[in-house]
């Protein structure tokens, strides 16, 4: 029996995201853009979605001239990923 | 990666894969405080065994340069900061390792101070009671505790970093901690110079060799 996919995260720029942010503490939008490979664009409307689904928190500020816009993974977003790594391994199985 | 159409199971497997690696092995340290500290500390400990073979002046005190060293310290750290925002959880733990040996130093220093500053009036009335010096010097205590505040955050550094350079220089400063317990000021200074190039300033240089390498690549 196949467990359903999360929508939020079913996507590889979202899930590239969230991959990057379990492992760090906090990440700044350059960091996810340059190891996503992704457009600024693209990257701010994903981040969004993420933040729209509880899933990241988006930080933006301006320190000594330099803007800055940090984000975090909240505990829903942890949460999030671990059942998406749960159902991937259903699929996985069947592989 | 903008491309959603038939992302399918295998490619999210691999897509979570490669972005993990990505954060397991991203946290670069640029090695300057290795090397700042390493340095300092390695100078200041060979020229205070030189004074105590007579061959620097004794009224110099040296260890002030740890004192100068604190601003390209808070240089680096600003300047790093400002560099990324991205933190690792390595990164933050070892930091606050960093800080607690910093915080350490400092209240041994001013222990050790508190100490000597009522040990002296009683070691000078022991001279004038027995007619010679108890040859008790408190700052030969200060050596193998020195040497073990810097042994443990530079272990669990080259531990956690599995970097094999800082974790052997964590185990050359413990040691040389219990080598100090048998040995004279003179060489306790040898001592700590040696345990400061091997556990820093070696370990340093190499980080920024990797650091400087990496970053050329990704230009």
């Amino acid at each position: 029996m196949f467990k359903e996919l999360d929508p939020i995260l079913h996507t590889p720029l979202r899930l590239a995201v969230i991959s990057l942010l379990i492992g760090l503490d906090e990440a700044d939008f350059g960091f996810l853009k340059e190891k996503t490979n992704a457009t600024a664009g693209n990257l701010s409307v994903q981040l969004q979605k993420l933040k729209e689904a509880n899933y990241v928190t988006i930080n933006k500020q301006f320190k000594d001239n330099y803007p800055q816009t940090t984000c975090k993974i909240t505990i829903e977003g942890r949460q999030a990923f671990e059942n998406y790594i749960e159902a991937l391994k259903s699929y996985m199985k069947d592989l | 990666m903008e491309n959603q159409e038939n992302f399918s199971e295998k490619d999210s497997l691999k897509l979570i894969t490669n972005m993990l690696q990505v954060t397991k092995n991203g946290y670069l340290d640029t090695g300057r405080a290795a090397i700042l500290w390493g340095g300092i500390i390695t100078i200041c400990g060979i020229l205070t065994y030189l004074k105590t073979i007579d061959m620097f002046p004794k009224n110099i005190d040296v260890w002030m340069l740890t004192i100068f060293a604190l601003i390209p310290q808070f240089i680096i750290v600003y300047y790093e900061n400002i560099k990324t925002k991205t933190k690792y959880f390595d990164e933050k733990f070892l930091n606050t390792v960093w800080v607690t040996f910093g915080i350490s130093m400092f209240a041994l220093q001013f222990s050790f101070g508190v100490f000597q500053a009522k040990l002296i009036p009683i070691l000078q009335e022991y001279k004038q009671l027995s007619g010679h010096s108890s040859g008790f010097q408190i700052w030969s205590f200060f050596t193998p505790i020195t040497l073990i505040i810097y042994a443990i955050p530079t272990f669990i550094t080259g531990w956690v970093k599995k970097f094999k350079h800082m974790f052997i220089g964590g185990i050359i400063c413990f040691v040389c901690s219990i080598i100090s317990a048998y040995t004279n000021l003179g060489i306790d200074m040898l001592l700590i110079a040696l345990s400061a190039t091997t556990a820093w300033l070696i370990p340093g240089i190499l980080l920024n060799r990797k650091y400087v390498k990496q970053k050329s690549k990704n230009v």
